[in-house]
């Protein structure tokens, strides 16, 4: 069956039913797919504290997203997938359904890294997403004791939640130097990593950490004086010379085997004790995922500060395919208001070129302004040298339109 | 395993269904995913690999590395994170039945 | 500046297999535009057919090639899923038995071991199998093999013995002077050399053209379905009889849409590779959805056990077609030192090993091939097409 919208969204997180809303309220049509049950993504198991108007939930958010999307009549293809995108455009759907459109957003969000750890395979261990998700979205303990491999902003908020959820996290270690662990087992970088986040104030969770990052013992002293006990984050154990060797256990996860590593990550002695835990989560960072725009035959590029291969885009965020248009993660790692501003505009740019408002470069300009307003005053940064990414996207980006027209 | 009440979250109200895995009762929330009604049962256990035959469960939790995969009511390879339950639904682990493709 | 004694253009099977034989007692530089093994070679399935093949030089050249993978494993010293578990043609309707009753004999005579089976001899074999279909030729002497690894496998054994490989580095130019190549231009770079090796397969007539020679190679774009990982259900490798028909029969005006002909095979990690489309539609790649589901449903139909199977992504290659069926292994006229060694079309795979050895025998000038190398020369093409352009 084939069905004629002006936009389809693919992805119903926070950019793609921002782009929704906006166009739809313009008086677009506008369909929204997503695999999930239950529109929202990632941004219904997210909650922090802001500094000035308390507990930030996101499932209220996407609540009240979703609700808006219900007034606006837009359908709603949930438990859906989209297994390839024709031009110019039709996008398909793996129960059979073709929407066709001028516009399409995908707006997919990202995955995680994964770091290989022998035994990582048995059923326990989870990517530290998914231990957000089952805490906080699905109401679901990952595990009564948990511990985490793996340092990043990421997975410091998640043991908070995991904390808050009544989990025993046993503690945060790094994860043993393989090909895909980068600078994640290396304590050195990851105390360096730590004192980076200071600047993430205003967020006062993190603040404490780049606090800790920051600590004469820590910073000067160097790694070698790191003590080996570790330190306590909000009761969590946070080993920075520590890395878990091996994820052991019957048929599911029961223990933990954890050595000892030099400055630079390289293994040392195995210790003896074995820690029991019946959940681990490794957290490799996130990667923006590219497959829909790049089979649409977008133009991707590597930029390692936005996540890795990102599909390029101007300052409309309008890819090198004409129509198609990217928002949210899929343009690199940032945060839920971001994405929302994003995919706002992208919902303004598309109902000025249908012709369905009347003053569309001054919403534009506001639109674009939101985005910029949100990144300044974004509480988590995924990446210190975000910014730097920012900058070499736009160069390509101009590079890219000169040879395009 | 369910979190009861979160300090911030709060209560959820839900209403109860019920589910078989591989022939077994269970009870469920209506809306949950697949893989969350399991491991609230105490299941971590969702498919065996098909080479080695040895276990598998929820890895990613969004639907990204089908490591997940359940049979259900008959369907292949449903990715138990992001499939919501329904009354009566038969969900059946991958990999152990020789009958199987 | 930089100097090679020999310079090949294309990573595919083929670039590094000749790369094996040259590397070591010469300075062979191999330039790839992306990566190694990524496109065709890396875009097809996995069978290496002898059964399928045209009796007389076709076959040889294939049984040639054969005998060298039986040690190619423990040559290279690397896994490459090399497996001889035969190969099967299954026959879908009684208008294709009497042709194939006929090709089963004429195999035979040209020492070829095949065998007609009917209905259930069939399905024994192959369970997954429609008992809708007449009959199957079976041969054990059709083997299998992962085409990714072969590559790699070809690759990492001639970098062993001094191989220099640049990935994603494009050929600009090549240069010549009094009728000689003196020099390979790329986008990284001039390489001084005398001896270029265009194994560039679909995109071979693309260097050719550089230096002012037309190539009769075509590229013929292929898709390819890959599944979920199941448990091992087939057996070899699968064609159907509409595949030998397309290839052998030049009057079969019984031509499926988009060029369809089974080809299924099974990897060692499970996954299915579901063939096939034959379609001319130059270098586009974007291939319409309906050419995927025609695939599936065709697949489908002879082997209705893949019905709960997923389908996980879609691969396409372009195949360098001649219209012969033969590769061209072979210097040009009029150009010293400018060797062709493309147009494989579908049998890269299967003829990748002999390409090889035939290539390093004529920069070898051993002779030791010389009744091979006769039948795949350039000009056994129309004379037109050979002919350097003047000016």
């Amino acid at each position: 069956m084939l069905m004629k919208y002006d936009l389809v969204v693919i992805g119903a997180g926070p950019a793609g039913m921002g782009a929704a809303i906006i166009a739809a309220s313009h008086g677009a049509r506008v369909a929204l797919v997503d695999e999930n049950p239950v529109p929202g993504g990632k941004l219904r198991g997210q909650i922090y504290k802001e500094p000035k108007s308390g507990w930030w939930i996101g499932e209220k958010i996407a609540r009240n997203m979703e609700n808006k999307i219900k007034q606006l009549g837009v359908p709603c293809f949930l438990e859906c997938e989209v297994w390839g995108i024709y031009p110019k455009w039709k996008v398909m759907l793996n129960n059979g359904e073709q929407l066709e459109s001028d516009f399409v957003l995908i707006a997919t969000g990202a995955a995680e890294k994964a770091i290989p750890i022998p035994g990582w395979t048995k059923p326990g261990v989870m990517a530290i997403g998914a231990a957000q998700v089952l805490a906080n979205i699905q109401r679901v303990k990952p595990g009564n004791r948990v511990a985490i491999i793996g340092l990043d902003v990421l997975s410091l908020t998640i043991a908070y939640d995991l904390k808050m959820a009544g989990v025993d996290v046993v503690g945060i270690y790094l994860p043993p130097l393989n090909a895909f662990s980068s600078d994640k087992s290396n304590p050195l970088k990851m105390i360096a990593y730590l004192s980076s986040l200071s600047h993430l104030a205003p967020n006062p969770m993190l603040k404490l950490l780049g606090k800790i990052g920051q600590k004469e013992s820590v910073q000067k002293l160097g790694v070698n004086y790191y003590p080996p006990f570790g330190m306590r984050v909000w009761g969590i154990p946070l080993h920075l010379r520590k890395a878990v060797v091996e994820i052991t256990g019957n048929d599911i996860v029961e223990e933990i085997e954890i050595a000892t590593v030099d400055r630079n990550g390289q293994l040392g002695r195995k210790q003896e004790k074995r820690i029991s835990v019946d959940c681990v989560c490794i957290s490799g960072g996130l990667l923006p995922l590219v497959e829909l725009a790049s089979a649409a035959g977008c133009e991707c590029v590597h930029i390692e500060e936005l996540g890795g291969l990102i599909p390029l885009y101007n300052d409309q965020l309008e890819t090198t395919q004409s129509g198609v248009f990217v928002a949210g993660n899929s343009t690199g790692i940032e945060g839920a208001k971001v994405a929302m501003a994003q995919g706002e505009l992208v919902g303004t740019v598309i109902s000025d070129q249908i012709g369905l408002v009347k003053d569309g470069p001054e919403l534009i300009k506001k639109a674009k302004e939101k985005v910029s307003l949100e990144r300044k005053n974004a509480v988590i940064k995924f990446h210190p040298g975000l910014e730097n990414g920012r900058e070499k996207l736009e160069r390509l980006s101009r590079i890219s339109e000169v040879n395009h027209y | 395993m369910r979190i009861e009440k979160h300090p911030i979250l709060g209560y959820i109200d839900k209403k109860e269904v019920r589910i078989t895995y591989n022939g077994v009762d269970y009870p469920a929330f209506e809306g949950e995913t697949i893989a969350a009604a399991l491991l609230a049962n105490h299941i971590r256990i969702l498919r065996y690999s098909e080479k080695g035959k040895k276990p598998r469960g929820i890895y990613c939790g969004i639907g990204h590395c089908y490591e997940c995969r359940v049979t259900v009511d008959g369907e292949r390879s449903v990715r138990a994170c992001v499939t919501g339950v329904k009354d009566q639904m038969k969900i059946i682990s991958q990999g152990i039945d020789a009958d199987e493709i | 500046m930089e100097t090679a004694d020999v310079v090949i253009v294309g990573g595919g099977v083929i670039g590094t297999s000749i790369a094996y034989r040259l590397a070591g007692n010469r300075k062979v530089v191999l330039i790839e535009k992306g990566e190694i093994g990524a496109e065709t070679s890396g875009s097809c399935d996995k069978a290496i057919f002898l059964q399928s093949k045209k009796p007389g030089f076709p076959i040889k050249l294939a049984q040639e090639s054969r005998m060298v993978y039986e040690n190619l494993e423990e040559e290279l010293g690397m896994n490459i899923e090399f497996q001889k578990n035969g190969g099967m043609i299954v026959i879908e309707n009684e208008s294709h038995l009497d042709f194939m009753r006929k090709f089963v004999k004429q195999q035979n005579k040209a020492d070829i071991n095949v065998k007609l089976v009917d209905q259930k001899e069939a399905l024994a074999f192959q369970p997954c199998l429609s008992p809708g279909i007449v009959g199957a030729t079976y041969s054990t002497v059709d083997a299998e093999v992962n085409p990714l690894l072969l590559t790699r496998a070809f690759a990492e054994a001639a970098k062993r013995k001094g191989l220099i490989i640049r990935r994603h580095t494009e050929v600009t130019g090549i240069v010549t002077k009094d009728s000689r190549v003196i020099a390979v231009q790329t986008n990284d770079g001039r390489i001084e050399t005398e001896l270029v090796i265009n194994a560039a397969g679909p995109f071979a007539p693309k260097i050719a053209e550089m230096v002012g020679i037309g190539l009769p190679i075509i590229p013929r774009r292929g898709v390819i379905l890959i599944s979920e990982k199941v448990k091992p259900i087939v057996h070899g490798n699968i064609l159907c009889s509409q595949y030998i028909a397309a290839k052998h029969l030049s009057n079969n005006t019984d031509v499926p849409s988009y060029g369809i002909g089974l080809s299924l095979g099974q990897t060692e990690s499970g996954n299915l590779l579901i063939g096939g489309s034959r379609e001319f539609k130059g270098y586009d790649k974007a291939v319409e959805p309906k050419i995927l589901s025609a695939v599936a449903m065709h697949a489908r139909r002879i082997a209705p056990s893949l019905e709960p199977v997923r389908i996980i992504r879609a691969m396409v290659g372009f195949r360098p077609f001649t219209s012969d069926g033969l590769p061209i292994i072979s210097e040009v006229p009029h150009l010293k030192g400018f060797i062709i060694a493309a147009g494989h079309e579908g049998d890269g795979i299967a003829l990748a090993p002999i390409t090889g050895l035939l290539v390093a025998s004529l920069v070898n000038k051993d002779l030791k091939y010389k009744d091979f190398l006769d039948q795949l020369q350039l000009d056994r093409f129309n004379a037109s097409h050979a002919s350097p352009k003047q000016g």
